[in-house]
């Protein structure tokens, strides 16, 4: 009889044999997809500010004399006279160009059509570096250098812009118009006679390098301004993402700003009914992420975005499409 | 450049090159030593119980065979001087010896024409009444001047109503079909031989008695005897042997183990002959399997509803409610116990030798799955913990196993076993379906521990 309790024992042992399960996910603080803060400033080493060293195109480069000075031709039809003596050194001489022509470029680089809170219609933007001995060159007084190059259409109300990089902006970066507009127009259409016909653009007259636009700007013709708002999930921040205001039918891109506090981005003076494509793109950890909405202004109108991951060529194939 | 220019080039150049060892090489390599480690070790002590059983078996049944000797002498020493109810019997056969016909050719007692005495009182038996085991041993016990007959009964009733008369142990045992008793079958054998040789040499005839009674019994027993059925519950070590791709099944492997699992279920037999058996009935096996799972970088969608307040261009708010998913990303710490469930038919065949209180087998046959369900969660292909069933890795009927198993089993009354069994489940066929990643056989080797009744 004693066997009893033992076999009762080792099946209670056998069927009472029941463990738990679990499942637990420990979030890791240091990853930045967990980090959902946003600031008031925002870092130059900012996973934002990475997207644009990352997607901006490289500079086109050409050597000459910058005692002699040069006309250099580049892609995009774009052709640049160096006067000679124009620097403040001589002898050989680097000349990098960036050419940003459509709107997508704006994006890529960071640099929207706006001066200060004011829209600005663009004909297109340049950067330009003059080097030489690895330096820096900067254009002596009374020197200009000459731009020429083509575009679709020439509105005669364009004028010249130069890049402030010492602005307190989201971007740390504005448009400034020239003040030498005063005197003598630095931007005027050109043409040239070809076999095949006529080619047209601008001419731009610049008395520095570095960033230079020609602009002019928006009118709207008095339609009614708004605030326009654009909210995204709450991995997306001012920290890692930049969203852009492009108007459709102009050459115009505004950036939003963060919100810190409300974490919306935001763009004061927007004129209602306008067609308008809001784009946002991030930068987390490693991978970017994408979403564009085409939107007619409203008054105060919320574009909500939810951003996919995408590669980073596809992000500039889609930026090239504007 | 001939030819051996040609190889002497190649022998210089990569005459002192060596391939570069895989990092985890030495790792998967202490991975298999360490299954096949636990391999031979269940093996092992798989025969250690083994070889216990049948050794204990053994030795318990010669200790019995000699304590069994030594009463029988002692008996027929003592036969002269001391009336016990052995001695009486002995002493009525004897003398009544003439009144007994025993049958030889047809391995028969004439019961009508048989005679047993005690002492000075004897009685003629007038009606066929057969006597088992229990009633036998009140009968012999206490009323011993009553006359026993079987309907037409053979040697082996006969003398297993003597055995329990006349020896005390062999009322506790239950296998009465099975077991010879020398003392009992003494007084069929007294029937042929003469009291003097009976009492002078009680050792030889029971050697004698032993014969006879195999003679009688094997031509006299039905071919079905002592139908059973037992309930038995294991717990069961199972082996996983998984094959197919080498990184899966180093994740898998990494994250699956098995657990500690059991068995049970009801099995009804039969006893074929003297030491055939027969066994089906329906089981239930449950292997456990534990499933950790780390995943690092890990990500996870919670849903949250932002509260936002947007204030326009005339500075008037107005408050909105933003439903998104927040994306989180960290480690993943998943600990699951898989329990993959079987329903089972056992179809077994066996072989019994029993001793005079413990009974040693050997089994073997087939399990056919009659249905099996998994629950828990596996790798899929991207290394993700899935719902094992939401890829339909294995099959719900698995197909047969072959088992073998060594029992030991002793009695705990008349009706009553206890018996314990190691046995190995060995499938024939893989649990997952041909055109998944991975194959994968779960075979289980359990220690039964169960109960059986006799009808």
């Amino acid at each position: 009889m004693k066997r009893y309790p033992l076999f009762a024992i080792i099946t209670l042992i056998f069927f009472s044999c029941s463990k738990e399960n679990s499942n637990e996910f420990v979030t890791d603080p240091g990853n930045p997809y967990n980090d959902t803060t946003w600031v008031k400033t925002i870092a130059a080493n900012s996973p934002v500010n990475e997207i644009f060293q990352i997607l901006s195109s490289p500079s086109e480069d050409s050597s000459f004399d910058a005692t002699n000075g040069s006309l250099i031709n580049f892609s995009n039809n774009v052709e640049m006279t160096l006067p000679a003596n124009a620097f403040n050194a001589g002898g050989k001489a680097k000349a990098e160009v960036v050419f940003l022509k459509t709107k997508g470029d704006m994006i890529r680089f960071g640099k929207p059509t706006t001066s200060g809170d004011k829209f600005l219609i663009s004909g297109g933007a340049f950067h330009i570096n003059v080097s030489g001995n690895n330096q820096s060159l900067s254009l002596q007084n009374n020197k200009q250098i000459v731009i020429r190059y083509i575009t679709s259409h020439i509105d005669p109300q364009m004028t010249l812009f130069y890049g402030d990089t010492t602005v307190n902006s989201t971007d740390g970066f504005t448009w400034i118009a020239s003040p030498d507009t005063l005197n003598t127009k630095p931007v005027r259409g050109w043409y040239k006679r070809l076999d095949t016909g006529y080619i047209y653009g601008y001419e731009i007259l610049s008395k520095k390098c570095r960033w230079i636009n020609c602009d002019h700007y928006a009118d709207f013709n008095n339609l009614q301004r708004t605030k326009v708002f654009s909210t995204l999930p709450a991995n997306f921040t001012n920290k890692n993402t930049a969203v852009f205001l492009v108007f459709k039918d102009i050459f115009c891109v505004g950036r939003m700003i963060g919100d810190a506090d409300n974490h919306v981005f935001f763009t004061k003076d927007v004129p209602i009914g306008k067609e308008i494509i809001i784009v946002s793109v991030s930068k987390i950890g490693n991978d970017f992420y994408l979403d564009h909405q085409q939107a007619t202004v409203t008054d105060n109108i919320n574009v909500q975005l939810s951003p996919e991951k995408k590669t980073e060529q596809e992000v500039i194939d889609y930026l090239n499409t504007l | 450049m001939t030819e051996n220019q040609f190889d002497e080039f190649f022998r210089k150049k990569l005459g002192d090159y060596s391939s570069k060892v895989p990092e985890d090489m030495w790792q998967r390599i202490k991975q298999k030593k360490d299954r096949d480690r636990t391999f031979v070790i269940l093996l092992l002590l798989l025969l250690i119980i083994t070889g216990g059983a049948t050794s204990y078996f053994i030795f318990s049944s010669k200790e019995t065979a000699n304590a069994n000797l030594a009463l029988s002498q002692k008996r027929s020493v003592d036969n002269s001087g001391n009336k016990t109810l052995l001695n009486k019997k002995h002493e009525t056969i004897t003398t009544q010896k003439d009144s007994v016909n025993l049958d030889h050719n047809n391995n028969s007692v004439d019961v009508n024409a048989t005679t047993i005495k005690n002492g000075s009182n004897s009685e003629t038996v007038g009606e066929v009444k057969r006597i088992d085991n229990k009633s036998a041993v009140t009968s012999f016990s206490n009323q011993s001047k009553k006359e026993i007959a079987g309907r037409n009964s053979n040697v082996t009733n006969l003398s297993q109503q003597n055995v329990s008369a006349n020896n005390a142990d062999s009322l506790k045992s239950n296998f009465s079909n099975k077991y010879i008793n020398p003392d009992g079958e003494t007084a069929l054998k007294n029937a042929e031989l003469s009291p003097s040789t009976i009492q002078k040499d009680s050792l030889k005839k029971e050697k004698n008695n032993k014969q006879v009674y195999k003679v009688e019994k094997n031509n006299h027993s039905p071919i079905i005897n002592n139908i059973f059925i037992e309930a038995y519950a294991s717990p069961d070590i199972p082996v996983s042997r998984t094959s197919g791709n080498s990184a899966y099944l180093q994740h898998k492997d990494s994250t699956s183990n098995m657990q500690l699992s059991y068995t049970f279920g009801v099995r009804v037999g039969a006893l074929i002959g003297e030491h055939l058996v027969i066994k089906a009935g329906l089981q239930y096996s449950q292997v456990n399997e534990k499933f950790n799972y780390t995943k690092k970088n890990a990500t996870r969608a919670v849903p949250v509803v932002v509260q936002r307040t947007l204030p326009d261009a005339n500075g008037v708010e107005r408050t909105v409610l933003d439903t998104s998913t927040l994306i989180q990303v960290g480690s993943q710490y998943k600990l699951n116990y898989n329990h993959y469930k079987s329903f089972d038919l056992p179809l077994i065949i066996g072989y019994e030798k029993a001793g005079e209180r413990y009974k040693a087998s050997f089994n073997t046959g087939i399990i056919l799955n009659i249905k099996t369900t998994y629950k828990g969660d596996i790798l899929d292909s991207s290394l993700n913990a899935v719902d094992v069933n939401s890829k339909n890795f294995y099959k719900s009927n698995t197909g047969m196993s072959l088992y073998f198993g060594l029992g030991l089993s002793t009695k705990l009354n008349n009706n009553f076993q206890l018996f314990t069994e190691p046995y190995i489940r060995y499938r024939l066929s893989n649990m997952t379906h041909s055109n998944d990643a991975f194959t994968q056989k779960i075979n289980v080797g359990g220690l039964s521990f169960g109960l059986r009744y006799n009808f």
